[in-house]
């Protein structure tokens, strides 16, 4: 993709909004979808709730304080998520998340690199959302805890609290994972 | 207070290396960036047209039917040939 313009406009704009838009759109779309992703939304629901991210951060660009974009996107993305997880969650049907269950044919279509990222999905799925949003902005998208604090608007020891606690959820279900993915080898 | 060391980088098992490396690198799809960069557009039309911001957030809805892609894709202009 061009970085000069995402709208694809050549030359510079007369709209210093929309220039904004554009820079909060190229630095972050990328980590606020990932961030949906990690949430537990699937590929296409994610980028339709990136989408509607940046809609709201268009429709409310006066309100955005300079410098605080990427925590203004954060939290739309996060309630968003929750709200829609929330929907989900009343419609889902009897799922128990076996990893046995998803291997078979399905996973030997899919690549390493997918294969990894589906069973994330489903270690970070067993865990609580609070915990996840902490493990995913320190482990994966390379936060700070004092950013992270920042971000949820939570003390720094809640969020040492909470990494603690999600590491050892995440471990836990990484070894249930591995040991499930182990015997639907064997089996 | 010192943040800890990333799990990836300190004492992970394999498996979790695994794991933690592919969704820290996954990224959107080329359809979810065309997506976006209609989203931009549409968001500025209604700087354009402000006051009508809301017209602008349900159009993006139609936006997402390939049938209203087609009809007002190219009345607004938009190269629609990568998609």
């Amino acid at each position: 993709m061009a970085t000069a313009s995402v709208l694809g406009v050549d030359g510079a704009t007369m709209n210093p909004a929309r220039d904004r838009l554009e820079r909060m759109f190229l630095e972050h779309h990328e980590f606020i979808w990932r961030l949906l992703r990690r949430l537990g939304l699937d590929g296409d629901v994610a980028a339709d709730t990136t989408q509607q991210v940046f809609l709201i951060a268009a429709e409310r660009l006066g309100d955005i304080r300079p410098e605080s974009e990427r925590a203004f996107l954060f939290g739309t993305a996060l309630r968003l998520s929750r709200s829609l997880l929330r929907r989900q969650k009343r419609c889902q049907l009897e799922d128990d998340m076996d990893l046995r269950q998803s291997e078979g044919s399905r996973q030997e279509e899919l690549t390493d690199h997918n294969r990894a990222v589906a069973l994330m999905d489903q270690i970070l799925a067993k865990m609580d959302t609070d915990l996840v949003t902490v493990f995913v902005l320190f482990e994966l998208e390379e936060l700070s805890t004092a950013k992270i604090s920042e971000l949820l608007q939570i003390p720094l020891g809640t969020v040492a609290s909470r990494l603690r606690r999600a590491r050892d959820a995440f471990r836990t279900q990484a070894l249930r994972a591995e040991r499930s993915l182990r015997q639907s080898r064997q089996s | 207070m010192k943040d800890p060391e990333r799990l990836l980088l300190s004492d992970s098992t394999n498996f979790e290396r695994f794991v933690l490396r592919a969704a820290r690198s996954e990224q959107p799809s080329p359809s979810h960036r065309r997506r976006m960069r209609r989203a931009l557009f549409l968001a500025e039309f209604a700087f354009l047209t402000s006051g009508v911001k809301a017209a602008a957030a349900a159009t993006a809805n139609h936006f997402r039917h390939r049938r209203h892609h087609r009809r007002y894709g190219r009345w607004f202009g938009i190269d629609d040939s990568d998609a």
